[in-house]
């Protein structure tokens, strides 16, 4: 009775209600919204490497290490020698070792030198492997493999040439040493799509000419002599490593960490993305926090909305109590009507954030690499929406009280 | 109490080996420990690192007949995982192997050890001073029966060693690698939560 009531007469209102309701819905679709940012950034930044033990680069911070070398954000301090390389390697806790030169672009995109073992242990989103379209992988000095994303932007296929640009500015190119695309890896969802990969060798062989950052002028060394050239490089920017037994990890870190020959920094990928956490998520809480205000906002733009609605409801109100209805069928009235409103809102907020998704999630993953997820609405979203409408029923109390002990007199005396 | 100058003769013995040619030196926060702890195949280490001030409350070498006794204690205490880690017991976790020992700065005694070679030699015995932290450290391993049902570690750690304010946790498990900041008023890691 009271709900059909409460219908008809938010219906009567539909500008007004309609506003409100818009005003819920876009608070509840922005909350929500930062709250799946958030979520799906971790995930991200988590499912982007896995089943690697150990990161090895030069001595820095174990946040700015990760960054770089997984993700591509921001560059070395210090390169890792060859020398100091090969030690870690030789430790018999040392399972597996990738190493990582990073440096050279292709357009926007970075250029990454490492060992065919690479597509063997890099793994993602919890254990997957990498797949190439074309499965011989890097097998000659000038193959490269590429991303997805780079192949889709630049439109490549396999055996298509293309030549590397010496540093990330591109203004100077190694065209005298195009490569070759041998394979494009399958979307993965990390920054691997946005990576040329080509062999350790192939990027000491593109810097033969080169001298302090600079073609040596009037110098080209022929394509055939650089092949029979030994090849072997003496940097490199960071290595992966997987370990034989979980137990030896922080043993063989701490060898890395003191090895008196050069400062080098292990850390474990999971570790160094809690820390990252831990900064990033007082940003992520007060985030969170203004989002929240914003629904509260809404939700007082509400409650004024009902008191300015009494005046004009005085008449109702009165017609409704002659008629014999009690004060708490008004006050349930109106509490009625507000939760329908914050309803109607949270369930509008709902298809707000899944349109914005649908639209929003190519765009978010191209221009940042983060993948947010259109899945079905979690518990905890639910009892987000479940706040909202008891937040709008707490909120509706106050005019609601007022109007229950508003006398029947007044409503039916004209004022003047 | 038979640990202790054997530590100490060893690292001064090693310490000019090792280091050569470096000077470095590992960060040391008094109230802040570290650590370590892995978990694979029912197997359970754990690596606890502690600055001397927290667990005797002095860094300097102990000279007196009460600084060893302080440290031979606190050796004692150490050695027994009780005094540090409480496990879940649905892991039903049983220990197998137990150390603890106290390590004086490497860098220190190496600095000690080559005061003749020195050229500066007061400067460098300034810096030995400001270096000298000392550290014990402890490692226990269990073999624990059901690893799955480790879910939580408390720290009676910090009820025994009054100067400590903070564990900064590092751990690796099946469901992968994360740290944590374990304080004095929350002595407690979870594990194992997805």
């Amino acid at each position: 009775m009271i709900l059909r009531l409460a219908i008809g007469s938010l219906r009567a209102r539909a500008l007004t209600v309609g506003m409100t309701v818009l005003a819920i819905a876009l608070s509840v679709a922005l909350f929500l919204g930062v709250e799946k940012t958030r979520t799906g950034a971790r995930a991200s930044f988590a499912d982007t490497i896995s089943g690697t033990d150990l990161i090895v680069g030069a001595r820095s911070g174990s946040v700015q290490l990760l960054l770089y070398s997984v993700f591509r954000i921001g560059n070395a301090t210090n390169n890792v020698t060859w020398q100091s390389y090969q030690d870690i390697a030789d430790r018999p806790e040392v399972d597996w070792i990738v190493p990582i030169s990073l440096g050279d672009s292709h357009r926007q995109f970075r250029v990454m030198g490492t060992t065919p073992a690479f597509f063997e242990h890099y793994k993602y989103r919890g254990g997957r492997s990498l797949s190439i379209s074309n499965s011989h992988g890097l097998q000659d000095l000038y193959d490269a493999v590429i991303g997805a994303d780079v192949a889709e932007t630049l439109g490549y296929a396999v055996g298509d040439p293309i030549v590397v640009s010496h540093g990330l500015a591109s203004f100077t190119a190694h065209d005298d040493q195009p490569f070759r695309v041998a394979g494009i890896i399958a979307k993965t969802g990390t920054p691997v799509d946005r990576t040329v990969i080509v062999s350790l060798e192939a990027i000491e062989a593109i810097h033969v000419d080169w001298q302090s950052g600079a073609q040596i002028p009037g110098q080209s060394t022929p394509v055939d002599v650089i092949r029979n050239m030994d090849l072997k490089p003496t940097a490199i920017t960071a290595a992966l490593v997987g370990v034989e037994s979980r137990l030896q990890i922080f043993g063989l870190q701490r060898w890395i960490n003191e090895y008196p020959e050069e400062p080098l920094l292990a850390i474990l990928p999971g570790v160094a993305l809690s820390e990252l956490w831990q900064i990033v998520g007082i940003a992520e809480t007060a985030l969170l926090g203004v989002s929240a205000m914003v629904v509260v906002t809404a939700l007082l733009g509400m409650m004024a909305m009902i008191f300015s609605s009494l005046n004009e409801r005085r008449r109702e109100m009165a017609i409704w109590r002659a008629m014999g209805a009690r004060p708490t069928t008004i006050l349930g009235l109106l509490v009625c009507e507000a939760m329908l409103m914050a309803a109607i809102g949270a369930i509008l907020g709902f298809a707000l954030l899944y349109v914005g998704l649908m639209l929003a999630q190519p765009w978010v993953d191209a221009a940042f690499g983060i993948w947010l997820p259109i899945e079905a609405p979690t518990a905890r979203e639910f009892w987000v929406m479940a706040c909202v409408v008891g937040a709008a029923a707490i909120a509706s109390l106050v005019p609601a009280i007022k109007a229950y002990r508003l006398s029947l007199a007044d409503g039916m005396m004209v004022k003047i | 109490m038979k640990t202790v100058p054997l530590a100490l003769i060893t690292t001064l013995i090693a310490a000019p080996v090792l280091a050569q040619d470096t000077r470095a030196l590992d960060a040391h926060v008094h109230g802040v420990s570290t650590l370590e702890l892995a978990v694979e195949d029912g197997l359970l280490e754990i690596h606890l690192d502690a600055p001397g001030m927290d667990i005797v409350g002095f860094e300097y070498e102990p000279s007196s007949d009460t600084d060893k006794d302080a440290v031979a204690a606190a050796i004692r205490q150490l050695v027994l995982p009780e005094n540090v880690v409480t496990l879940s017991p649905d892991a039903e976790c049983r220990l197998t192997e137990t150390r603890a020992h106290l390590h004086g700065d490497e860098e220190h005694h190496y600095d000690d050890d080559h005061h003749d070679h020195n050229h500066d030699e007061h400067e460098h015995d300034d810096h030995a001073d400001d270096a000298s932290h000392s550290e014990f450290s402890a490692n226990y391993v269990f073999a624990c029966a059901h690893p799955q049902e480790l879910t939580e570690i408390t720290f009676p750690f910090f009820d025994n060693f009054g100067n400590a304010q903070e564990i900064e946790v590092q751990y690796v498990t099946d469901a992968g690698a994360g740290a944590a900041e374990i304080s004095r008023n929350d002595p407690s890691l979870r594990l194992n939560e997805r």
